[in-house]
């Protein structure tokens, strides 16, 4: 950001002095500065690393310097002043460092900045093959946290992620994610990896005051490649990912056959089930109800018996169900510039056909980043970016089938013995309405899951464009001014063709069956449905000004002021739905009765549903004014601070509630440039504070009430329903941060330790009002009512282990960080149930992460039941225990997330070959495990098993060895409950876990020149490679706890080659 | 020179514009069919709204034993927030077991609606006179006394004139809520009822 400048002074008495400042390589070094001491004055040198200056005193002594290399003094008297060659070497400190750090806004050299920063290049994304950027960097940046512990179901491949611990406890607690430039707030798959240059995390107050209200929990800018000058190079990446079968057998909350048959059986024969048409009931049941009626023979009820005990329903949905994902990318990029430009295109396509039979995916995406330096002093960026995704549904999951509403049992099957397939119970139909559908006058209402699926035709597509325009130009040698617009648009629909002989449509008709007419309104063909579009555009408008100065004094300035203006809309358009579609003509019929009340089989009666006729459009935006000053002196002390005051379309507040301003300061010492420091060799040692103060504001929450008008479907009149009550002692949530630093480097050891403290005020949360006041029924209802404290260390080290012809790096990272909630409004009316099953509830001095559990005393030896006490004495009345237990009372079990995490990143480098991994560890941690609660299992519909229940209580005695309750003969919630959240089912969920493992080899030159190739090398990465170590001895997975199976093993083999 | 005062010039000029449209540029509604309720018309249709007007009291339904189910049935009725139902229906010692129930909820939720109106019709005292004006007033009136009405045959014991319970409801007669309120006796209960009722007399249309 210096420009090169020539300052020249003309007076008496000068001596001239002419020359280059040039590396020990010989090229000239911009933007070098020239002391004179004697003389107090001050040069840079050209571009082209000369200069030609004069001085006051022939004895004078200069001082050459320049960002990143030593300074070297030169005595005046002793040498040639016509042609003066000064070869400065490089500073091998922290060389592997980045020099310039991007935060989106401005790039500043390291040594100038006070914050807390992280940067990842691109070798180093390039070693993991996640399909984001932000998976990315699992592992690599120090105070990052990635948490799988929300996942639940079969959606493991997600995750949330932390940095430097929570900020808030409702409202928006995802980091910024700021891309080229600009808040990027569209998903994360539109950016491609492979286009990315470098990453950049912020993690202090310093660097989210930069950002704004929105950057409290933690920045992270992205920065896309732009080209190179003066070359040309066209790149090709190709990979191609097999990721594992999902493991169907590791979820612990299922039984064998033959057990769930004898419960089930058992259940039967105490007249448990219901017999009506309107209700599934299991196949065995059904077995046993045709015997019990007589209407099978002792042989054929014993066959089909020995037949169910057989199966499984697992097998059989791994088999035809699932499969190994695999997936292929391509990427092709052009980069290079000219004298005056530079730009960098790329296109990349994308496969995917996933782990379900029946999902894949196709994406496609364009690039295309220009600069041009139209004259002196300007430069002119033009970004576009693109990206189309499709996607099909079309598969079924194991969960799907077998929930609540699937029906299928353990002992169910996809395919029969004689290879017909199968089919399964269905929810709201009993087997011998099915059986008797044509008598009845019905469909075919059966439910083959395979016949099914070939027939499902779901699609989804999504397209995102981004343009990016700006020009930066320089108005004076110290000042740029610089506009930039950014314009996105995206667009999300889906929809779906029902076909005529899917179960879809069969059961469609026969719900509306008249059971007297035997008419059905819903005509007998296909079906398209397409679901509300949504739609998204944003602009955003961008004028900065930047002046730097470097003072004679040695001392150095760098300000900016800016303001910002960003408008986003988004639109729902209404959806549709076409009756008697014909697929092959597109025609159909959308002039259905939607008012009229048909009577349906089941009895009552029902309106056909319209397709969702609203449309939504909401509008947001947001002005921001911010500024931002830097002052380096004698480049070892450094001082910041900026101020930013952002300001929203907030709805339903008071005027001055519409913004919120956040600032901050911070300062730098570079201590190892002292005198006073001891020459070690290659020693370095900067130490950093910061403190800053930034606000968040919540869109959903208003101090006055707000309703929204609708119209009715049938009536047609215009009504308001209330969306917020208002809330008149609103306050916005505040956040004050403190972050001390200290790096260093000595030899061939580097690291930082970082401690900080976070104290976040006015926290709004969903706290239990007086129902009386009315406001319960608004879920959406907050109240300002807690503190958190959030404190915590990152610590990094880093060695070069090797240096040579093989090269060995080590570094880990470990962060430890706890929050506590603080002044929490007390509550009265909460009971210990919304404690343990809703999570997530403040309680003073616990952290917001804690697991709360009910007190543990063993199984009664008399019933197998669990121990407790009410009002100190001995109970069995679970009812008043569970409902009456104070929560004050219970056990703060631990925290969900690990407060203490540590990877640690290998590298090897021989030649072209390069080997390396991540190793994970997380502990400090629980997490609650189901186990068979007992009377579970005779919940209809919803049993729930589990293999513990071989583990129960069974005899006197069994208490010794067992938690797992006696089975019961009653479903009591309260007793149910009280063993699912006591403590004797929280885990520890220490873990050490292998990561990733990456290898690479280049081909030597020598040989890929002969193909025509300048560089070609071969990758290979291993993701989520095993476990290591695990606290528990459940065989749970902690990552997963609440997740069907945990993430597969995936493994990708590239191909990456430049021409 | 002057060139580059120039600069200088355009770069302020360009910043005071944005700015002062900056301010401006947040009024902006952010969802189309969203409002401040500040006009008459508006504390109308918050009473027009059906949601407020046709909500099913379950616990009246089951408490007046209005239908029957069998063994079975009961013992199935499903888990989870409806779970004071199946307590009622056997008029159980503890019919919520700690959690809430929808009835009082939905039940209080109706009166915080009318008291938003009849809060907000107090700006427009100078109205009075008007028709829409006494419409909306007499109908928040009626309400508010109907959805205490509702409230109290669910939740109170019943006036008996000689052995009077003090065991009412407690309530709000207003939505700016500052400070806890308190339970009032059957007879204050009831007491309010009836003078909303008459006060509505006064302004809805013979």
């Amino acid at each position: 950001m210096l420009l090169g400048l020539l300052l020249t002074t003309a007076s008496y008495g000068q001596t001239a002095v002419k020359g280059k400042v040039t590396d020990v390589q010989g090229s000239g070094i911009a933007g070098a500065s020239i002391r004179s001491h004697k003389s107090v004055k001050f040069f840079t040198s050209a571009n082209d690393g000369s200069f030609s200056i004069e001085i006051n005193f022939a004895d004078d002594t200069l001082e050459f310097a320049a960002v990143g290399y030593l300074p070297q003094k030169v005595e005046v008297g002793t040498i040639d002043l016509s042609d003066l060659t000064v070869s400065l070497e490089l500073d091998t400190r922290l060389i592997d460092e980045v020099e310039v750090v991007n935060t989106g806004y401005y790039s500043l050299p390291k040594e100038r900045l006070t914050g807390s920063f992280e940067h990842i290049g691109e070798k180093e994304l390039q070693r993991s093959a996640s399909p984001t950027i932000l998976g990315r960097l699992e592992g690599m940046v120090n105070g990052l946290q990635f948490d799988r512990s929300g996942q639940s179901r079969e959606n493991v491949n997600g995750f949330s992620f932390r940095i430097r611990g929570l900020s808030t406890i409702e409202s928006d607690r995802v980091p910024l994610i700021v891309w080229d430039g600009f808040p990027f707030e569209g998903r994360l798959e539109d950016i491609n990896p492979e286009n990315v240059q470098s990453v950049t995390v912020l993690k202090d107050a310093a660097a989210s005051s930069i950002w704004g209200a929105r950057a409290g929990n933690g920045v992270i800018v992205i920065t896309s490649k732009s080209g190179a000058r003066e070359q040309v190079a066209l790149n090709y990446v190709g990979n191609t990912t097999v990721m594992n079968v999902p493991d169907l057998f590791y979820n612990p909350n299922r039984l064998e056959a033959p057990v769930v048959m004898d419960m089930q059986k058992s259940m039967f024969l105490k007249g448990r089930y219901q017999e009506q048409d309107q209700i599934q009931l299991p196949e065995y049941v059904e077995l046993l109800i045709q015997h019990r009626d007589g209407l099978i023979d002792e042989t054929e009820f014993a066959r089909q018996q020995e037949l169910l005990k057989g199966r499984d329903f697992r097998r059989e949905a791994t088999e035809h169900l699932y499969r190994k994902q695999v997936g292929q990318q391509h990427n092709v990029t052009i980069s290079g510039g000219g004298k005056m430009s530079k730009f960098f295109l790329s296109g990349f396509y994308q496969d995917e056909a996933a782990t379900v039979v029946g999902n894949d995916s196709r994406n496609l995406g364009f690039t295309a980043n220009n600069q041009f330096n139209l004259f002196k002093g300007n430069e002119v960026s033009v970004n576009i970016n693109y990206t189309s995704q499709r996607a099909r549904e079309n598969g079924l999951t194991f969960n799907e089938l077998s929930n609540a509403v699937g029906g299928a049992d353990i002992y169910s099957t996809l395919v029969l013995e004689n290879s017909d397939f199968a089919t399964v119970p269905r929810y709201g139909v009993r087997q011998t309405v099915i059986e008797n559908a044509e008598a009845l006058g019905l469909m075919d209402w059966s439910y083959s899951p395979l016949m099914d699926r070939a027939l499902l035709d779901n699609q989804s597509n999504r397209n995102a464009l981004l343009l990016q325009f700006g020009v930066k130009q320089q108005l004076l040698p110290n000042w740029s001014i610089q506009l930039r617009y950014q314009y996105g648009n995206n667009r999300a629909e889906s929809q779906d063709v029902y076909d005529v002989d899917s179960y879809y449509v069969r059961d469609f008709r026969n719900r509306y069956m008249d059971p007297v007419t035997k008419q059905s309104p819903i005509p007998n063909g296909s079906i398209f449905q397409m679901d509300p579009v949504q739609k998204t555009t944003q602009g955003r408008v961008r004028l900065q000004s930047d002046f730097n100065k470097d003072f004679q004094w040695d001392g150095g300035l760098n300000l900016l002021v800016g303001a910002e203006l960003s408008r986003s809309e988004q639109w729902m358009e209404p959806g549709s739905i076409v009756y008697n579609y014909d697929k092959e003509l597109w025609t159909g019929n959308a002039s259905l009765d939607f008012s009229k009340l048909y009577a349906l089989w089941g009895g009552g009666m029902a309106r056909i549903p319209s397709p969702v006729v609203s449309r939504r459009a909401s509008s947001g935006r947001d002005v921001s004014y911010y500024g931002n000053m830097s002052y380096t002196h004698h480049k070892k002390y450094v001082v910041s601070g900026s101020l930013r005051w952002d300001g929203s379309n907030l709805f339903g507040v008071k005027a001055n509630q519409k913004g919120t301003p956040l600032w901050s300061i911070g300062a730098a010492w570079t201590v190892s440039d002292e005198r006073f420091f001891p020459k070690l060799d290659n020693g370095y040692l900067k130490i950093r504070a910061t403190y800053g103060v930034a606000g968040n504001m919540d869109r959903s929450q208003s101090s006055y009430p707000t309703i929204s008008y609708i119209v009715n479907s049938i009536t047609n009149r215009t009504s308001a329903s209330l969306g917020h009550p208002g809330n008149p002692l609103l306050r916005w949530e505040q956040v004050r941060m403190v972050n001390l630093g200290m790096d260093w480097q000595t030899g061939r050891l580097s690291g930082s330790i970082e401690p900080y403290w976070k104290k976040s005020s006015d926290l709004l949360g969903n706290v239990l009002m007086d129902p009386t006041t009315g406001t319960a029924i608004f879920s959406n209802y907050k109240m300002n009512y807690a503190d958190m404290g959030t404190r915590g260390v990152d610590i990094k080290l880093a060695a070069d282990v090797l240096k040579g012809s093989v090269d060995w790096t080590v570094s880990v990272l470990y962060s430890h960080v706890t929050n506590r909630v603080d002044n929490f409004v007390d509550n009265t009316i909460v009971n210990s149930d919304y404690y343990l099953a809703t999570g997530r509830i403040p309680r003073e001095g616990s952290s917001l992460d804690a697991l709360y559990a009910l007190p543990w005393h063993g199984l009664s030896p008399e019933n197998g039941l669990p121990i407790i006490f009410v009002e100190g004495e001995p109970s069995s009345d679970y009812t008043s225990f569970y409902q009456g237990f104070d929560p004050l009372a219970l056990l703060d079990a631990g925290v969900t997330v690990a407060p203490n995490f540590l990877h640690l990143q290998n590298q090897l480098q021989f030649k072209g070959f390069s080997l390396g991994g991540i190793i994970g560890m997380r502990w400090g941690h629980v997490f609650r495990r189901s186990s068979m609660y007992p009377g579970a299992e005779l919940a209809y519909p919803g049993a729930e098993y589990h293999r513990d229940y071989t583990r129960r209580w069974q005899a006197p005695g069994d208490e010794q060895h067992t938690i797992v309750p006696a089975s019961v003969e009653a479903l009591n919630v309260n007793l149910l409950n009280t063993f699912k959240y006591s403590s004797a089912l929280v885990e520890k969920a220490d873990v050490i876990r292998l990561q990733q493992i990456n290898v690479s080899y280049d081909v030597p030159t020598s040989w890929s020149s002969k193909a025509g190739v300048k560089r070609l090398s071969a990758f290979a990465n291993l993701n989520n490679v095993g476990i290591l170590w695990r606290a528990n001895n459940e065989r749970i997975d902690p990552d997963f706890p609440n997740a069907d199976y945990p993430a597969p093993f995936q493994f990708t083999l590239g191909l990456r080659l430049q021409l | 020179m002057i060139k580059k005062y120039l600069k200088i010039l355009t770069v302020c000029v360009a910043t005071l514009t944005i700015q002062s449209c900056g301010l401006d540029f947040l009024d902006t509604k952010p969802v189309k069919n969203q409002q401040v309720p500040a006009t008459l018309d508006d504390f109308l249709a918050i009473l027009d709204h059906t949601s407020l007007n046709s909500f099913p009291s379950y616990l009246s339904m089951i408490g007046a034993e209005e239908f029957w189910v069998t063994d079975a049935g009961w013992n199935n009725f499903p888990l989870g927030v409806q779970h004071y139902q199946k307590n009622a229906y056997i008029w159980a010692k503890n019919v919520y077991e700690g959690a809430s129930a929808q009835d009082w909820d939905i039940g209080h939720g109706r009166i915080l609606a009318c008291n938003i109106v009849l809060d907000g019709l107090e700006k427009y005292a100078e109205e009075k006179d008007k028709p829409l004006y006494r419409q909306i007033k007499g109908t928040a009136l009626f309400h508010r006394a109907r959805f205490l009405y509702n409230l109290a045959q669910i939740f109170a014991p019943p006036f008996i004139p000689n052995n009077e319970s003090k065991y009412g409801l407690p309530f709000y007669l207003t939505s700016a809520i500052v400070e806890p309120t308190y339970r009032r006796s059957v007879r204050q209960t009831y007491e309010q009822i009836l003078s909303d009722l008459l006060e509505a007399d006064n302004f809805l249309p013979e």
